[in-house]
């Protein structure tokens, strides 16, 4: 048990930040990235890994596979009001492919779940999905997702806290 | 059956396991062959006319969003021709730091296409997915390896995708001894032994690349000291060196009907650039580990089968874990210096080409700069655009070649679809125009 209480997290950010609000996973785990090399956030006893995988959906199944926690912070369609976000486990949710957007070669983050979970690794995967508003082209979030980058930040870095 | 008899049509309206979206279209009527090419219909993404008055200092930054995958081969090139057309200058530190970048990026890019894109077609399965309950070691390995790829690029370049830290002159932040240690074993103790695993595996599926050859010519950098990545000339295995700024005459790119890619072609219909382009440019420059790896897979140049690019992959892969591990003994020995980039003092217009070897093959931008410093032309040419005629001319020949093996249509399909993902292609980064104007 007290190897799997100092289980190492990934926190990784997907998403085009060229694509208005589809980039904030990214923004998210920048910030966190910050937080984290200037000592603002020091988790104890734990290494904690931040990644901004943009679109490279794999990088989710290959920290998976080094037997690592893994937060992934997406831009999500859920029926909430811009901004709002939820943190779930994988498999309380189901996942439909991207509609658009993202490129076969990355494979949507649905096929790289099922991935994971033939790996037998599913139940280390924690996803927290933000309610986009604007996806169309540009750099930026709404206002909507820019004035709670902080409250996002702050529910990850709960979430570390609570992963046993 | 005589191939006069034959009838056939093909279309396979979404190649997957490939970067963007491109069809595969074969008409074939009473043995002659009508339409045989891929098609790409991907919209123009416009690059080169959207930097246009911006300032050098942004220039990387914006270009390496061509691509996610290739982030680090496009800002590369693009800071390397901004550099030339500049004049400004980068220290030996800079460039040692920049290969071990580059050498990241082409294992992780080698390693997701060997693994994840072409592997399922020799092992018979739809995708990668089912592999993970069938092969899980083999997933796992390729997971592991990937992830140490990117976990260079990240400790190099700030992150693992579209790099922050390199700018005109040098890096913004430079890595630490630690960093650069980390790597070092890393690479020793899991890298090596995963590619000795990943040599065993693929000798073992060597015998279902489809059996395919045709003469065609292969383009890549050649330097004369190292198997070229960072930098070089131009060379062609049917015409010897030219240098990168007569690049045009290499390239020369030209529309078709049925592709929104340009194509290219030089001393004949097509030229072939990639892992084998290099390959059979370079290998005498391979370096020991890489050599052996080559002579065990049986590929000695001139490789005339489009389909032993991945084979070539692993060769590369190899030869860049044993580069990087001896820059970064070069680097640890002598200590990573305090090093600022160069910032030049006054900016004068000027035209800079450069390219650099990215995993697909060369790679190409071009920048004209007012005495601002801010980009009033670009171009940027894309190994996948190079390769589109050479899909196109293969093709041509691959469908009588199948025909001749009595491949079923399911069989005949597959084999094309094996033959696009081959040469690994990014559609997406080839879907490019060199200004707005002309394209109207």
């Amino acid at each position: 048990m007290r190897e799997e209480a100092s289980r190492p997290v990934s926190v990784i950010g997907l998403g085009n930040t060229e694509k208005s609000d589809d980039g904030v996973g990214v923004r998210v785990v920048e910030g966190l990235r910050e937080e984290l090399e200037s000592g603002a956030w020091a988790p104890e006893d734990r290494d904690v890994q931040i990644v901004s995988a943009a679109t490279d959906s794999f990088l989710a199944a290959s920290h998976a596979a080094d037997g690592r926690w893994v937060i992934l912070v997406d831009a999500a369609h859920m029926g909430l009001a811009p901004g709002e976000f939820r943190m779930f486990a994988h498999g309380d949710a189901a996942l439909c492919p991207r509609a658009e957007g993202l490129s076969t070669h990355d494979a949507d983050l649905a096929q790289i779940l099922r991935l994971v979970d033939g790996l037998g690794m599913g139940r280390r995967v924690r996803i927290m999905g933000i309610e986009a508003q604007d996806m169309g082209d540009g750099r930026g979030l709404s206002r909507p997702l820019e004035s709670r980058l902080p409250e996002m930040r702050a529910r990850i870095k709960e979430e570390v806290g609570l992963l046993p | 059956m005589n191939n006069a008899d034959i009838s056939l049509n093909i279309e396979v309206p979404y190649v997957t396991r490939v970067e963007g979206h491109g069809n595969i279209v074969i008409d074939m009527r009473e043995g002659k062959l009508i339409t045989s090419h891929l098609e790409v219909v991907e919209p123009p993404r416009y690059f080169e006319a959207m930097i246009k008055g911006y300032s050098y200092t942004d220039i990387a930054l914006i270009t390496s969003r061509i691509c996610g995958i290739c982030s680090v081969g496009h800002q590369m090139t693009s800071l390397k021709a901004t550099e030339k057309a500049l004049g400004i200058p980068v220290s030996e530190q800079t460039v040692l730091l920049r290969k071990l970048l580059i050498y990241g990026a082409t294992m992780q890019s080698h390693v997701l296409h060997i693994f994840f894109l072409a592997a399922p077609d020799l092992l018979g399965v739809p995708s990668v997915v089912p592999l993970a309950t069938s092969h899980p070691d083999v997933v796992k390995m390729a997971l592991r390896m990937k992830k140490l790829s990117n976990d260079i690029c990240d400790k190099l370049g700030g992150r693992t995708i579209h790099p922050n830290r390199l700018v005109p002159g040098g890096f913004t932040r430079l890595p630490s001894t630690a960093d650069l240690r980390w790597i070092r074993d890393m690479l020793a103790n899991q890298m090596v032994p995963d590619a000795g695993a990943s040599l065993e595996l693929l000798k073992t599926l060597a015998s279902r690349f489809p059996a395919f050859e045709r003469e065609t010519e292969y383009v890549a950098l050649r330097d004369s000291g190292e198997y070229a990545f960072y930098d070089g000339d131009i060379a062609s295995t049917d015409t010897g060196l030219i240098p990168v700024d007569d690049y045009l005459s290499m390239t020369n790119e030209f529309v078709v009907p049925h592709s929104t890619a340009k194509h290219s072609r030089h001393a004949r219909s097509s030229y072939f650039v990639g892992a084998l382009g290099r390959l059979n440019n370079n290998f005498d420059q391979l370096n020991t580990m890489a050599r052996g790896v080559a002579d065990q897979l049986g590929l000695k140049p001139i490789v005339k089968n489009p389909f032993l690019n991945t084979a070539a992959q692993l060769v590369e892969t190899v030869h860049v874990v044993e580069e990087s591990l001896k820059i970064l003994d070069d680097l640890l020995t002598r200590g990573i210096r305090d090093e600022k980039p160069e910032v030049p003092e006054k900016v004068c217009e000027g035209r800079g080409a450069e390219a650099t070897e990215v995993p697909r093959g060369i790679l190409f931008h071009d920048y004209t700069y007012d005495n601002r410093g801010q980009v009033v032309k670009a171009n940027c040419i894309i190994p996948t655009t190079q390769n589109t005629q050479s899909i196109d001319d293969d093709m041509r020949e691959l469908v009588p070649w199948m025909i001749g093996q009595g491949m079923s249509k399911e069989q005949m399909t597959l084999t094309l679809e094996m033959l696009v993902r081959a040469y690994d292609p990014c559609i997406s980064c080839s879907v490019h125009f060199l200004d707005v104007e002309f394209r109207e």
